[in-house]
């Protein structure tokens, strides 16, 4: 008995004294007079793939990673999708979510973008398609500190492959390239950190 | 007997998936099986597969993980790794990165062995982290974010003085570095490359804008080598297209790989549109990447018919590798216009008989103006 009580206190020492990974905070800059502001993504009003209104309330108390793509990407956004699709089945608890904005407003209607959730087989809870007004999108982009362009003429059709991962305070923990396998690793580790804290 | 005859099934069906992936395995490409071995040696802990970082107020030290070399590896075709590496998660402070360096020692001893082991060590920023800190959307998504590559020829370089790369000590970098051998082959062995980043927090400055070029050449898409087409993308040129082809304005297909045969000859290349100089600034720092065969490397303003900057080469006498490809450092600069237009001319001398793979590509860095109001901005108030 002694034993296995002083085992069960060396490991707690131990695991104790491992130092704990803890992930920046990156929702700040620099404003034009020099001084560090931090915020919140705590204010946005987007459509989701079943038309309903999703806001930042839905995302409150939740970790989330949140990236931009339009349907009918043919170069990055299929290895994206399987790459997040992957993450979606890994991370199954309610706590976490997915947000994909969509970059293409034209094109992709409600039914445009529920019928490409129906392809993900990813449950509409889990992962959400989100579409808003050109102002709304170039405000939340701006939030994950990212840009996009969806004009279309001479192919400057563009957004990055990277995601944000958002914690349950609603503020920004790192990005990360979601076509590098390092950086998908990285997330996933990440992610963990943010569902054990 | 229906156990033993289970059996025979089972050993039969083992033989013909170990056979099967021996033969898979053989008809991969140098690089490819060098991907997998690494994998499996670093995986079953057979070599040394963590990297090791050390940094205090001055240095940041990477030691690689161990690179087994039994082959001969050109470029991009060796054991390679790579890791994130952030100075303080928790701190916000900001620093200056000014020199880097990469050798290549022997794990066991920490000795330096030729530098002929080191293909090369990259490092990426985080566009989103590294430009959106000061709001400088307009920056993310417009170029490959590398800061830079050292390669084999140049393994040490720094800024001039007074100038600095800025980042925020919770600034996340992808760094990788993969191994070269384009010689030994009666023998096996391990090594390690050791990164040093020297860096500062003085408040004295002024930042540094990275941009790179590269030599672009037309081909016709029926006419390429496939089976040599095995070029993973952001190694020497950092864009982010597969096997580093592109299409022009024109509709033509450009390359920036091709082989070289046995002669000498001269590329040439506008580099305007890389370069999309907006305004009028100064160029501090150049860092050449080439491959052996490679003689001379220019950069010239054909506006006014002037050379920026030759990269002479030197190539080793008795062996495959490059000896020395001396970069271009200057405090004062050379003035860059967004009216002019640019050029590379590269000169390559393949002296053996074996096609050698060729690109050439440069890290420029520039005055960044822009930055630089805005950190004398962020100095005041803080």
């Amino acid at each position: 008995m002694k034993t296995k009580v002083s085992i069960m206190l060396i490991s707690s020492l131990f695991v104790c004294c491992i130092p704990k990974k803890e992930l920046p905070i990156l929702s700040n800059y620099i404003d034009e007079s020099g001084v560090k502001k931090t915020y919140l993504i705590d204010e946005f009003q987007f459509t989701n793939q079943i038309g309903e209104s999703f806001t930042a309330k839905n995302t409150k108390n939740k970790i989330h990673i949140a990236n931009f793509f339009f349907t009918s990407c043919p170069s990055i956004c299929p290895p994206m999708r399987e790459r997040l699709i992957d993450i979606a089945t890994t991370f199954k608890k309610d706590e976490f979510l997915i947000l994909s904005f969509t970059i293409d407003l034209k094109n992709d209607s409600i039914s445009v973008l529920n019928n490409y959730s129906d392809a993900t087989s990813i449950s509409k809870d889990k992962w959400v398609f989100l579409k808003g007004s050109t102002s709304e999108l170039s405000e939340i982009a701006m939030k994950f500190k990212t840009n996009y362009s969806n004009t279309n003429n001479s192919g400057d059709f563009y957004h990055s492959s990277y995601v944000a991962l958002i914690d349950t305070k609603q503020q920004i923990r790192g990005f990360y390239d979601i076509l590098n396998d390092k950086a998908i690793q990285l997330l996933k580790e990440d992610i963990e950190i943010l569902l054990s804290e | 007997m229906i156990v033993k005859k289970w059996h025979k099934i089972i050993f039969l069906l083992f033989c013909l998936v170990i056979t099967s992936g021996i033969i898979s395995y053989l008809s991969l490409s140098n690089r490819h099986q060098a991907i997998i071995k690494t994998y499996a040696l670093h995986s079953l802990n057979i070599i040394d597969s963590e990297w090791i970082k050390n940094d205090n107020s001055q240095n940041i030290q990477l030691t690689s993980p161990t690179f087994h070399i039994d082959n001969v590896y050109k470029s991009m075709e060796g054991p390679k790794a790579s890791t994130y590496y952030t100075l303080d998660t928790q701190k916000d402070n900001l620093h200056w990165m000014t020199a880097f360096k990469i050798k290549a020692v022997d794990p066991k001893t920490n000795n330096q062995l030729s530098n002929d082991f080191v293909c090369h060590f990259n490092i990426d920023y985080q566009d989103q982290e590294h430009h959106g800190k000061w709001n400088l959307f307009d920056r993310v998504n417009k170029q490959y974010p590398r800061l830079i590559s050292l390669s084999h020829g140049i393994e040490n370089i720094q800024f001039p003085k007074g100038f600095g790369f800025p980042f925020f000590s919770n600034e996340k970098f992808f760094i990788t570095s993969q191994a070269l051998n384009h010689n030994i082959i009666d023998t096996t062995f391990n090594v390690k490359h050791q990164i040093e980043i020297k860096h500062s927090d003085k408040r004295t400055f002024k930042p540094l804008f990275p941009k790179t070029i590269y030599m672009m050449l037309p081909f016709k898409m029926d006419a390429i080598d496939i089976s040599k087409n095995d070029i993973p993308a952001n190694s020497c040129i950092p864009v982010e297209t597969k096997n580093h082809t592109y299409l022009n304005e024109k509709g033509e297909t450009l390359s920036g790989h091709w082989k070289i045969f046995k002669e000498e000859k001269a590329y040439t290349y506008n580099t305007t549109k890389q370069l999309a100089i907006k305004d009028t600034t100064t160029l501090h720092q150049i860092t050449p990447h080439l491959h052996p065969f490679a003689k001379k490397f220019t950069l010239k303003d054909i506006t006014t018919n002037s050379i920026i900057y030759t990269c002479n080469v030197t190539n080793h006498k008795n062996s495959i590798g490059l000896t020395s490809t001396p970069s271009f450092i200057s405090e004062q600069g050379i003035t860059m216009y967004p009216s002019h237009e640019y050029e590379l001319e590269l000169i390559t001398h393949n002296t053996i008989e074996e096609p050698q793979d060729m690109m050439a590509s440069l890290f420029l860095f520039f005055y960044d103006k822009e930055m630089d109001l805005k950190i004398k901005t962020y100095y005041h108030e803080n």
